[in-house]
């Protein structure tokens, strides 16, 4: 009874403590539910009636001119501040008559509409007839009594106009002022204004100004409430765009526009002219094409001609392959002139030949009047050939062939062999099989000179692990000799083909050119010291297949020798050449470290010749090209420099 | 003495009834806490989904590859994962992109036409349909 009621009071405990957490997640649950609804109404409502919104464009301004008041004898400019225009009648045909000619003083070179205020008065009640002057020829559009002594205003809305004034006795009119205001085309910029006109508030993100070529975004973040707007300005004329969107957060407002500036209206001297002129526009020199360096920027000269009867302007406009505008600038001309505009450009990152486009575009059409082509050259340092068949920098060990008697190690940046083969045996190798030597080969390694033991050590080229043909160093202890041999079933087959005795010491270089022959092969073999050169050139009786490198220590004591950076090459692994250059160009090449490897002048074929002897495995190696008064001209690092690459610029 | 008895009694369960309370609050507890995590984490979420909105705002030529400009619209930072083209997937990576800020995304495709522009994010794809001129 008493444990019943122990396991009763357990379970007690715990149904309660899980009850307690259950409720607790479902008052969680419904608690997010809530929250999630609410953020899901609030984002709905908010979006829901966001985004509509108008666009208003303001692209003319107001301008302001005096006007000139002339007769067949007098000319005046009436104004506020200057003293009155008095103008008498004469006599024609009996009849007291005084013709007068009006016109503006500043005219814009693009305009809408003009209104002309002339305020005046007559000492007699005179008939006028306004008229329009237009090509010479006189339109009436109007007519007006003049009252004695009562000055009025006559309002007209052309630039040139002539009023004839007529009265049965003579009669005098005063002038006191003739102003102008012309809605004029605002050829530097406009204003955008983007009203919201939905019923929600909307978020202004940006706007972007389009035409096929061109795009700009102005950024912005803006609210606009119900009926607010925001003004942008804009630093281009309005008939150079043709889209205009509007981003708010859920939708792209486009917004297409197609605004034409005013005719040219060539601006009238005093009294006269006034009919319609428009300048046209025609490319009549540039370069046809530019060449460089991937990259760089080049100046193009571009001139314009302004064909047309009136003066303008022109957008000289440098078009890519892909369409996009390089660069341009704005001519002004008068009319029957030229002008010359220098752009800048930068040409495209990767090597090649592109076509582009210069455009010149009218800016009072606002279209293209002419275009012309130009051949753009990209040019880049790139590897032309590489001559190296088998490399290595001793940096980690090459995963070549070696003879399971050898030991070849890498520590320090270089290679390590050691003859551990048993007597007799012709030494340790170690070779690279994934390259068959079919006719010459020129074969580079740096090794450091001993004369520790009786070891011959050099090139080989192997038919196998047991045969190969031997090119290098011979030691006696005492001297160095240059020496050849074959090597047959793993030992060293006749007698060796062996160079006088000579001394040296430190590291040298060791160079050999083999050449298969008819009865087996040849070496000639060179060793670079600081001491001096040294050469030897040995025929053997048979060929070999694989480039490598081999250590044979008579002895058997297993004497060691090292070796670093290891060609074998199709072409002189002693120098690198550049070609594509100007006669006097110089090439300089530079380790990781900044350190001038090589230098060298380009010859009047164009090519110049580094020699690489010293270092010819060069790591992450830049390569310089610097015209003949040193300033330089393009340079680019490669992964590898080697000796007997080829490198072309162009 | 029978007092005393009832005394250590009482506080005996008493003991007996924190103990047992204690050990069940190690049972159940690590396991609500996962539950009521695996909620908060659901709730950030649809959060995440119902504030966010990633617009394509144009879609271009450039350097002959048809690219998008593509603003984050929405209130919180979301990502660009995925660009569609025509429902043909043209692009795809990962770009952070905090409220506001926009960034250019190039496709290797190169026909100009009109496409319909799917952009995602983890969370939800958006689409326009716009032309490339």
């Amino acid at each position: 009874m008493y444990r019943r009621g122990q396991a009763s009071a357990v379970g007690a405990v715990f149904l309660t403590l899980i009850v307690i957490l259950l409720a607790a997640l479902i008052a969680r649950q419904i608690q997010v539910q809530t929250e999630v609804q609410k953020i899901a109404s609030e984002t709905a409502n908010l979006r829901s009636g966001e985004g509509q919104l108008s666009l208003t464009l303001n692209y003319t301004y107001l301008s302001f001119s005096l006007g000139n008041v002339r007769n067949d004898t007098y000319s005046c400019i009436p104004s506020l501040t200057s003293a009155t225009c008095i103008f008498p009648s004469s006599t024609y045909n009996g009849k007291h008559m005084l013709t007068l000619y009006f016109s503006a003083i500043n005219v814009p070179n693009y305009y809408y509409n003009v209104t002309s205020n002339l305020y005046l008065s007559s000492n007699e009640t005179v008939e006028a007839t306004l008229y329009e002057n237009n090509n010479e020829t006189l339109i009436a559009r109007g007519t007006y009594t003049l009252p004695a002594n009562s000055p009025i205003v006559i309002t007209s809305h052309f630039v040139n106009y002539t009023i004839i004034f007529s009265f049965s006795s003579p009669f005098r009119i005063s002038i006191d002022f003739l102003n102008y205001t012309f809605q004029a085309y605002n050829l530097t910029g406009f204003y955008a204004k983007i009203t919201n006109i939905g019923p929600s508030p909307t978020r202004l993100y940006g706007l972007w100004l389009l035409n096929s070529t061109y795009a700009r975004r102005i950024n912005t973040s803006t609210w606009l409430e119900p009926g607010a707007s925001q003004t942008f300005s804009v630093n281009l004329p309005v008939s150079s765009i043709s889209e205009i969107r509007a981003v708010t957060t859920t939708r792209i407002n486009i917004l297409r526009i197609n605004i034409r500036p005013p005719a040219y209206t060539g601006a009238p001297g005093p009294g006269g002219g006034g009919g319609i002129y428009l300048p046209v526009f025609s490319i009549v020199s540039y370069n046809s094409s530019i060449a460089g360096p991937v990259g760089s920027r080049q100046r193009l000269v571009v001139t314009v001609q302004n064909t047309g009867n009136a003066s303008g302007s022109a957008v000289v406009t440098v078009i890519d392959n892909n369409g996009n505008t390089v660069n341009s600038t704005t001519l002004s001309i008068p009319a029957g002139q030229t002008a010359t505009a220098t752009l800048t450009v930068t040409l495209p990152s990767s090597r090649g030949t592109y076509t582009w486009k210069i455009n010149a575009t009218n800016q009072a059409t606002g279209k293209i009047d002419d275009t012309k082509t130009l051949l753009v050259v990209a040019k880049d340092i790139y590897l032309q050939s590489r001559g190296a068949v088998s490399l290595s920098s001793f940096d980690t060990l090459p995963s070549w062939t070696q003879d399971p008697a050898g030991s070849w190690s890498v520590s320090g940046g270089v290679l390590t062999g050691t003859d551990r083969s048993p007597a007799a045996k012709a030494g340790s190798i170690i070779y690279n099989a994934s390259y068959i030597a079919s006719g010459s080969l020129y074969l580079l390694v740096a090794t450091q000179l001993s004369t520790t033991g009786h070891v011959h050590w050099g090139f080989i080229l192997a038919r196998d692990a047991n045969n190969w043909v031997f090119a290098g160093i011979y030691t006696d202890t005492n001297s160095y000799y240059l020496e050849a041999y074959r090597v047959q079933s793993d030992r060293i087959s006749g007698t060796a083909s062996r160079s006088g005795s000579f001394t040296a010491s430190g590291w040298a270089m060791l160079f050999a050119v083999y050449t298969p022959t008819s009865g087996g092969s040849s070496f000639t073999i060179q060793l670079y010291t600081a001491g001096g050169n040294f050469s030897y050139t040995a025929s053997l009786s048979s060929s070999g297949l694989y480039p490598g490198l081999t250590v044979n220590d008579d002895e058997k004591k297993q004497y060691s020798r090292v070796f670093d950076n290891f060609i074998a090459s199709t072409s002189d692994p002693r120098i690198i050449t550049v070609t594509g250059l100007q006669q006097g160009w110089i090439v300089e090449l530079y380790d990781q470290t900044g350190n001038l490897i090589a230098r060298a002048t380009a010859d009047v074929s164009g090519k110049a010749t580094l020699g690489v002897l010293a270092s010819p495995i060069t790591t992450n190696g830049k390569i310089v090209i610097k015209d003949a008064s040193g300033n330089t001209i393009i340079q680019k690092t490669f992964t590898q420099v080697v000796g007997g690459d080829t490198y072309a610029y162009g | 003495m029978q007092g005393q008895a009832e005394v250590i009694g009482a506080v005996l369960l008493l003991v007996i009834a924190v103990a047992l309370w204690a050990i069940a609050w190690n049972l159940f507890y690590p396991t609500y806490q996962q539950a009521s995590q695996r909620l908060e984490r659901e709730r950030l979420l649809a959060e995440k989904g119902l504030r966010e909105y990633i617009l394509v705002e144009r879609i271009y030529l450039k350097d002959g590859h048809i690219c998008a400009w593509v603003t984050n619209t929405g209130d919180v930072q979301t990502e660009l994962v995925s660009l569609y083209l025509n429902d043909t997937l043209a692009w795809s990576g990962y770009i952070d992109l905090k409220a506001g800020s926009s960034t250019e995304v190039c496709t290797s495709l190169t026909t100009k036409a009109t496409y319909r522009v799917k952009a995602c994010s983890y969370t939800n794809c958006f689409e326009v349909t716009d032309y490339v001129p």
